[in-house]
């Protein structure tokens, strides 16, 4: 069992995944507490500034998260280190 | 009554500490580029480029803040155009000038004013800059205060300067633009931060500010990681 499942750590890597989905990028933009529930992100275990900033950020500025988290990947920048830009 | 977890930090929440909280989020790949460049093993060699490509930006800044400045007068009855227009009438006369300063440091690196100013910008420069006169011209003036808060969010510490004298061997006088931006730029930070938080700003103006803020930085990024890449 991973050890960090259900962390807030956890969380954050899967929001990170969300965001990098078009599809599901836009719906979060709409509804981010539905679109992060429904992606099965347990949103009471993410931070409460994390929460705030990321649930309150347009479809545009996501974008921009995305790349920047699509361009760590592609740097081969670890997952850990890509999840801390979060 | 007890307060509720939390609730103190919401409580003391502003504009400005969301708009620095959405250039965090990105700020870590700009913070790996500037360490990339500045302690680059061929420093001395990449850093004349640098402060070229810097120019390239910098002396953008006040005519930037001047259309911004007159696109945000002849916006009336607009309470949040008029404080920006205030704000950037003021702080267009502390930042003028700095861009003669960076020629002055080239000068003394052995590059000639008009060798830079022969130079066409990359496009990575264009949009950076150039992506701001379009929100100013066709969004709104406020989004420029997300680009000055990202331009002035960091200023280079006095140890920094010490670490790019030591690794590139150039006299301190060539760092005289980087150096005084380090001082400057925290009474700027402190300035900006005010100015925001006296804006009646709506959402949609925070979200263009975000925008406007975190492309800055994904374009600086790129920027800083182009130098490097080019000089390999």
């Amino acid at each position: 069992m991973n050890s960090t499942e259900g962390s807030p750590s956890s969380e954050i890597k899967k929001l990170a995944d969300m965001i990098s989905d078009p599809g599901q990028r836009k719906a979060f933009a709409d509804e981010p507490e539905k679109t992060a529930t429904n992606a099965g992100i347990d949103v009471g275990r993410l931070p409460d500034e994390v929460r705030s900033t990321l649930f309150d950020l347009s479809h545009e500025e996501l974008g921009v998260l995305a790349r920047v988290k699509e361009s760590l990947d592609q740097a081969g920048v670890s997952r850990e280190d890509a999840a801390k830009i979060f | 009554m007890h307060p509720v977890a939390g609730t103190a930090d919401r409580a003391v929440e502003t504009a400005s500490s969301r708009l620095r909280r959405k250039i965090e989020l990105v700020n870590g790949p700009f913070a790996l580029a500037c360490t990339t460049l500045f302690r680059h093993p061929r420093l001395a060699e990449l850093w004349p480029e640098y402060a070229i490509q810097t120019h390239w930006i910098i002396r953008a800044t006040v005519p930037l803040m001047e259309d911004a400045e007159t696109r945000a007068r002849a916006s009336a009855d607009d309470s949040v155009a008029a404080g920006v227009a205030a704000f950037l009438a003021a702080h267009i006369e502390r930042e003028r000038g700095h861009d003669e300063w960076l020629l002055e440091d080239l000068e003394l690196l052995g590059v000639e004013r008009s060798a830079v100013l022969a130079r066409v910008p990359s496009a990575t420069v264009a949009s950076l800059v150039g992506s701001h006169y379009y929100r100013i011209r066709h969004c709104h003036p406020v989004a420029l205060l997300g680009y000055i808060a990202v331009m002035e969010g960091d200023p280079p510490s006095p140890e920094l300067i010490d670490r790019l004298v030591a690794g590139s061997g150039y006299p301190r006088a060539a760092f005289q633009a980087f150096a005084a931006h380090g001082e400057l730029d925290l009474h700027h930070r402190a300035e900006l931060y005010d100015a925001i938080d006296g804006l009646p700003l709506a959402p949609a103006h925070e979200r263009l500010m975000g925008l406007a803020a975190m492309t800055t930085v994904e374009l600086l990024t790129r920027w800083l990681e182009e130098i490097v890449e080019e000089a390999a």
